[in-house]
């Protein structure tokens, strides 16, 4: 029987007829005894269903594709085909649908809006501007997702309150760009001792005018705590009834880059524990932060904070010297701070209990502000006396900038080389850059309509300046900038060009891709795979490693349920989680890619990348700094991505996890087979954490259920495998809710396990299907279309070519750019 | 209160406004749904700060928009419908508010506002989520703050500029839209509707520029970080804009994520409490916070009522219906059946609590009270969305 079914399912293969008459003997076998016209379990009757695939029955039979496909169906209590029976049918109604589907319509890209990250960095590139800080969308809308990816055509949308931010964005990208003022002169502050900003904290102000005014003392972490953060002084001071003033430098008068320069060393201090919460294992480390100015007090963390620097200092107190050059626009400053210092400053109360003598016990409400400012300072000062904690020195703090290397800088040249607005004829000097902004040669004409419009305006005496800045404007808010134009069919080599730019670098292609395309020769496949490799070659691909992670595990959705920050959580932000464990994932990714290892490495791997706040989380030892270090791992409970504190703090709420949502977000991100969502009549599970019913027990209610069953039997073991991860990936043995040790073994698809290391063994025998789904994520991805049935066959093509070697990450990102899908519209 | 009911006016001839307030967790269900149905029910917990206004609200049960998904549904509060499932109806996803506010247009100087952190319950028909605005000082300047002669010029300079500009990216894209084909043609619609809708909303704004913004006592306020101390704000601000006719349409939300001012919690997590899995300690948090919201609400309806209608007569309160609910009907099962709805003020008759049928076959949508709401406000629609009708008993 085995083997004549074979051979049923070998002939079904290449049958082009949209029918499903070739798996009939599957369904026999397998399924028609439930749905059945006596009792057509689920609403599905297959001894009526026509074998005929039409409009009318494509959903009926997408289900049966889709429980075969996901191993939904037989349930378990029935008989099981054998996995190659599984797979032919499987294969077979997949092509009997797209015989279907592709009568109807191809699947293609649909006119691909650019995304708020691909505008960003356009502008950054079109117009060389420095983006790191400046967000031209910042006040953009969220951009529209389709299973997590944000730059699908079809979904991205384009609205009135976007173009309105649009409009305002190319207003403010240009007075940034257009630069025809004199060269600003380099300003240099020199900060050698530094003198505290007056919103320092108390013990930082005292110490220095009690004890050293050769350097600034930190007593304490500036993340997470109040206050902390060192910034420049100016150098001018102001008097104040209680001390003079220092202010500091208020951030840079233009934009552009300075040279910031420390010298710091690192105080072990006296053994002082009281109070004093400190982890010394890590190295003591500098971070340099930027900010605007105005926004909150200076010498406190704001959320606005980019952490741009970590510096190590020797622990045997040397000074070490630090110098860097940072970009800053105007109004930004660096701020110092101990990243790692002890977790909270040093309290006025510890006077009480160290030296009571000089304690003076005043009732703070009756005193006035003048009063209260004096005891305040008499008690600081007493404390700067007795505190001899550990600290971070800063002996010196210079910057210096702008370094302008050219004037006008790139930007203004980008736009104007070296004429000046009343020298420039509209049209051509519009053309010409409207050229650059619409990534391929105009067509005739196609410009007229600003070029009149500008014309228009000069013959009606509007100046200059004003009229040709409205044209640049109108260029950059002109659909052919704002979308990405692809011809039908066979992409063009313009078209190919920014396609493979998009995909690899989430910007426009540069120069060399632009002339390829100019010469017709990027379409060559050899031409084609040769660029795609320069492309991944370059730190410019960082942005596709970034945001493909981001969006193929969910990751963007870190920070939106944060956790809280009691218990567990207090590592996750004193050890900065959130960014390590991304970087982790980011740079695991990297290596995978560009050692072009097998995608087995994201079930299981011995190897990963962490800092401090990363081993510490994951009980490693041996890694001291923030500095990421490759690690080989010897603990298999934390290889690969579902061992990672980013994965398992996104497949988390913050708050505690769920077996359902943790299952959910293997099947969906991993193996790329989501069962469908519950029906709608169904009532959530309402969690009970006082003890009573465990989350088990409830589920293993649910599972006996059939209509649950089904799908319940695929999801929660997974999660149960999980279920020794705590909401930020930290190992427990407990769970709230749950009695006695944490239970994480199961059963899935068949196979018993024990906990997670059992179950990615098992999973690693699903390698295929990870390949799978990644070559659908990245094809999606690359080409901005939904994925669909169709797209299935060229995934499942992709897939084939590398199935011999393992399915390597690099391969398989080549195997998407040669497809017939990301040639073709 | 059936003097409420402004018997010598046809309610069409009135102006209506409308305020929807919602969150982020739902309302406890223990502490919000009242034990009996019908008039002079006991109050729960949740509604006590209501007690004065008891006759001039309703509390619904059993309503809901038929939707699952948990959080990921919360966004459909006002409209019953998910963005991933707009394209299916002939009006998208448009929100309650949205359709109010097309509807009042130019009339007044913001056809909807809304207030509150990253709200993501108003959308226009097109799939477009509409911003909200979390800052109050920034609400407080443009509702009340008078611009300059000198940026007033400005404004109508740009204001030429950006018209222009307009005018010939759409030649532009009438040109490009040439090489596409089909598919992308039906796409780049988007982009003719959004240049239309934003030179009508140009046009409309140039009628204001240059009338003089209403004078009113409160002074600027500062940003407050999280509910505790930005709800209070966003209630008043839209009392004034009420009262000072510069909106008929307004929205606000109590944001979730983390709480960062002190609530005398031992978290600082919103999300913490509603995940409270019945235990004692955090469903009180969570009643804690929840009873804040319901305070702010009390001081809104006291504030509206003590305002007289200067367009209607009457108080405010008589003819600003306020809708309060959540996209979540219980945050810690993550249901999204038998959400907590509660309408204040408009002229309805009030002082009940409104008990649908609870068997599956033969609930009622949500959306058949917002249709109801939307006939009152004067919008001549028979449907909304997904309503069936509008609700039996209410009106």
């Amino acid at each position: 029987m085995k083997f004549v079914t074979a051979i049923l399912f070998t002939v079904g293969i290449i049958v082009a007829a949209p029918s499903a008459r070739k798996i009939e003997p599957f369904l026999l076998k397998y399924c028609v005894d439930c749905h059945d016209t006596e009792t057509s379990e689920g609403g599905l009757n297959l001894q009526t269903l026509d074998r005929e695939i039409t409009d009318e029955n494509l959903d009926h039979w997408r289900r049966v594709f889709d429980q075969l496909d996901r191993v939904g169906m037989p349930p378990s209590n029935k008989k099981q085909p054998s996995p190659a029976e599984r797979s032919e049918a499987v294969a077979t109604l997949l092509n009997s649908l797209v015989v279907h589907l592709d009568a109807k319509s191809k699947s293609q890209t649909i006119l691909r809006r650019l995304n708020r990250m691909e505008y960003r960095r356009t502008i950054g590139d079109l117009l060389s501007l420095d983006v790191s800080l400046w967000d031209p969308t910042a006040t953009f809308p969220e951009d529209e997702t389709d299973h997590g990816l944000d730059n699908v055509g079809e979904t991205l949308m384009t609205s009135d309150f976007l173009l309105r931010q649009q409009l305002a964005s190319a207003t403010e990208a240009l007075d940034r760009a257009i630069q025809f003022g004199p060269r600003p002169r380099p300003q240099r502050i020199d900060a050698s001792p530094p003198s505290p900003h007056y919103k320092q904290t108390a013990l930082t102000r005292h110490h220095w005018s009690v004890n050293s005014q050769e350097y600034l003392a930190l007593f304490a972490g500036g993340q997470g705590t109040k206050g902390g953060f060192a910034v420049i002084p100016s150098g001018e001071v102001t008097p104040h009834e209680n001390g003079p003033r220092v202010k500091a430098w208020e951030g840079a008068p233009v934009g552009g880059r300075y040279n910031l320069r420390v010298v710091a060393s690192y105080e072990v201090g006296r053994p002082w524990l009281k109070g004093v919460v400190h982890d010394t294992t890590e190295v003591p480390t500098l971070a340099v932060s930027l900010a605007p100015w105005g926004v909150g007090l200076p010498t406190r963390e704001s959320p606005q904070d980019v952490q741009v620097r970590e510096w190590a200092l020797p622990r045997n107190g040397e000074r070490r010297e630090f110098e860097t050059e940072i970009w800053l626009d105007r109004t930004w400053f660096p701020k110092l701070s101990w990243l790692n210092g002890p977790i909270k400053n040093p309290n006025l109360d510890l006077v009480q209990s160290l030296a009571p003598d000089q304690w003076e016990t005043v009732d703070k409400k009756k005193l006035s502000n003048k009063e209260k400012g004096e005891w305040l300072r008499r008690m600081g000062r007493e404390l700067a006396q007795i505190y001899r904690g550990p600290s971070v020195r800063l002996h010196s703090i210079s910057i210096e900038g702008p370094l302008v290397r050219k004037w006008p800088p790139a930007s203004h040249r980008a736009i104007f080389g070296d004429a000046s607005w009343n020298e420039l004829e509209p049209r051509p000097f519009l053309e010409r850059f409207a050229g650059r902004a619409f990534r391929r040669p105009l067509r005739s004409g196609e410009l007229d309509p600003i070029v009149s419009m500008v014309e228009t305006a000069l013959a009606n005496g509007m100046d200059h300046e004003v009229a040709l800045k409205n044209g640049l404007r109108a260029i950059l808010v002109a659909p052919q900038f704002l979308y990405l134009y692809e011809n039908k069919g066979q992409l063009d080599d313009y078209a190919l060009a920014s396609r493979l730019s998009y995909f690899l670098w989430a910007t426009m292609p540069d120069a060399e891709l632009l002339k390829l395309a100019a010469a017709g020769q990027l379409s060559d496949r050899r031409i084609l795979l040769g660029q795609a490799r320069r492309l991944l070659a370059d730190s410019r691909s960082d942005a596709f490693v970034r945001h493909f992670t981001d969006r193929w595990l969910g990751l963007h959705q870190l920070g939106s349920m944060p956790p809280d920050e009691n218990g567990f959580g207090a590592w996750y932000y004193h050890g900065q989680l959130e960014r390590n464990g991304r970087e982790e994932t980011v740079r695991f990714f990297r290596h995978i890619l560009d050692q072009n290892l097998s995608v087995s490495h994201f079930i299981n791997s011995d190897l990963t990348f962490v800092n401090y706040p990363l081993a510490r989380l994951y009980g490693i030892e041996g890694v001291k700094s923030r500095a990421f270090e490759l690690i080989k791992l010897t603990d298999p409970r934390r290889g690969g991505l579902l061992g990672q504190a980013s994965v398992l703090t996104a497949s988390a709420n913050g708050i505690d996890t769920s077996p359902v949502i943790r299952g959910m977000w293997v099947l969906e991100n991993l193996l790329g087979q989501p069962p469908p969502p519950p029906p709608a009549n169904v009532s959530a599970i309402e969690p009970d954490i006082r003890g009573t019913t465990t989350i088990r027990e409830q589920l293993a209610a649910h599972r006996d259920h059939a209509t649950c069953a089904a799908c319940h039997r695929q999801i929660d073991p997974l999660g149960f495998a999980l279920e020794n991860f705590d909401p930020i990936g930290g190992w427990r043995k407990n769970a709230p809710g749950q009695r006695g040790l944490v239970d994480a073994a199961g059963k899935w698809r068949g196979k018993p396990f024990r906990d997670i290391v059992e179950l990615k063994v098992i999973l690693g025998k699903h390698q295929g299907e990870v390949a799978r789904h990644l070559a659908d994520r990245l094809l999606a991805y690359g080409t901005g279309r939904r994925s669909s049935l169709a797209a299935r066959l060229q995934v499942n093509a992709i897939t084939d070519k590398t199935r011999n070697t393992d399915h390597r990450l690099r391969d398989l990102i080549e195997q998407v750019i040669l497809s017939e899908a990301f040639l073709t519209k | 209160m059936l003097e409420i009911r402004a018997e010598h006016h046809k309610p069409s001839q009135l102006v209506k406004r409308f305020v929807a307030a919602s969150n982020p967790f739902g309302f406890y269900p223990d502490a919000f749904f009242p034990n009996q149905a019908g008039v002079g029910y006991e109050l729960p917990s949740l509604l006590s700060p209501l007690k004065e206004h008891q006759n001039r609200f309703t509390i619904f049960s059993h309503l809901d928009h038929g939707l699952s998904g948990g959080h990921k549904a919360c966004h459909a509060f006002l409209s019953g419908i998910k963005v991933s499932d707009a394209r299916r109806f002939s009006d998208g996803n448009i929100s309650i508010d949205q359709k109010m506010a097309g509807w009042v247009g130019a009339r007044t100087r913001f056809s909807s506002l809304h207030l509150g952190n990253n709200a993501d319950q108003s959308w226009t028909r097109n799939g477009v989520q509409v911003p909200s605005e979390g800052d109050p000082a920034r609400i407080f300047d443009a509702l009340f703050l008078d611009n300059t002669a000198d940026a007033r010029a400005a404004q109508r300079l740009q204001m030429g500029l950006d018209g222009s500009v307009l005018d010939a990216v759409r030649e532009q894209a009438k040109g490009f839209a040439r090489h596409l084909g089909a598919r992308d043609r039906e796409h780049l619609d988007q982009y003719f509707t959004a240049v239309r809708e934003l030179e009508r909303k140009l046009r409309m704004n140039a009628n204001w520029i240059d009338r003089p913004k209403p004078e009113v006592k409160l002074k600027r306020p500062q940003k407050g970080e999280g509910q505790k101390k930005n709800l209070p704000l966003y209630y008043e601000l839209m009392a004034l804009a009420l009262q000072t006719d510069s909106t008929r349409v307004a929205t606000t939300w109590a944001d979730g994520g983390n709480l960062l001012e002190d609530f005398g919690l031992s978290y600082p997590s919103y999300h913490k409490y509603s995940h409270h899995g019945r235990l004692p300690e955090l469903v009180e948090g969570l009643l804690k916070i929840e009873l804040h919201q319901m305070q702010c609400l009390a001081k809104f309806l006291d504030q509206l009522q003590s305002i007289p209608d200067n367009l209607n007569g009457g108080r405010l309160l008589d003819h600003t219906m306020v809708l309060v609910g959540s996209g979540l009907a219980n945050g810690s099962s993550h249901s999204t059946h038998n959400m907590p709805i509660l309408v204040a003020g408009g002229g309805f008759r009030h002082g009940r609590h409104h008990v649908s049928p609870e068997e599956p076959e033969k609930r009622v949508p949500l959306n058949n009270l917002y249709l109801t709401i939307a006939q009152h406000f004067g919008l001549e629609i028979d449907r909304f969305n997904t309503s069936t009708g509008t609700l039996n008993g209410f009106g």
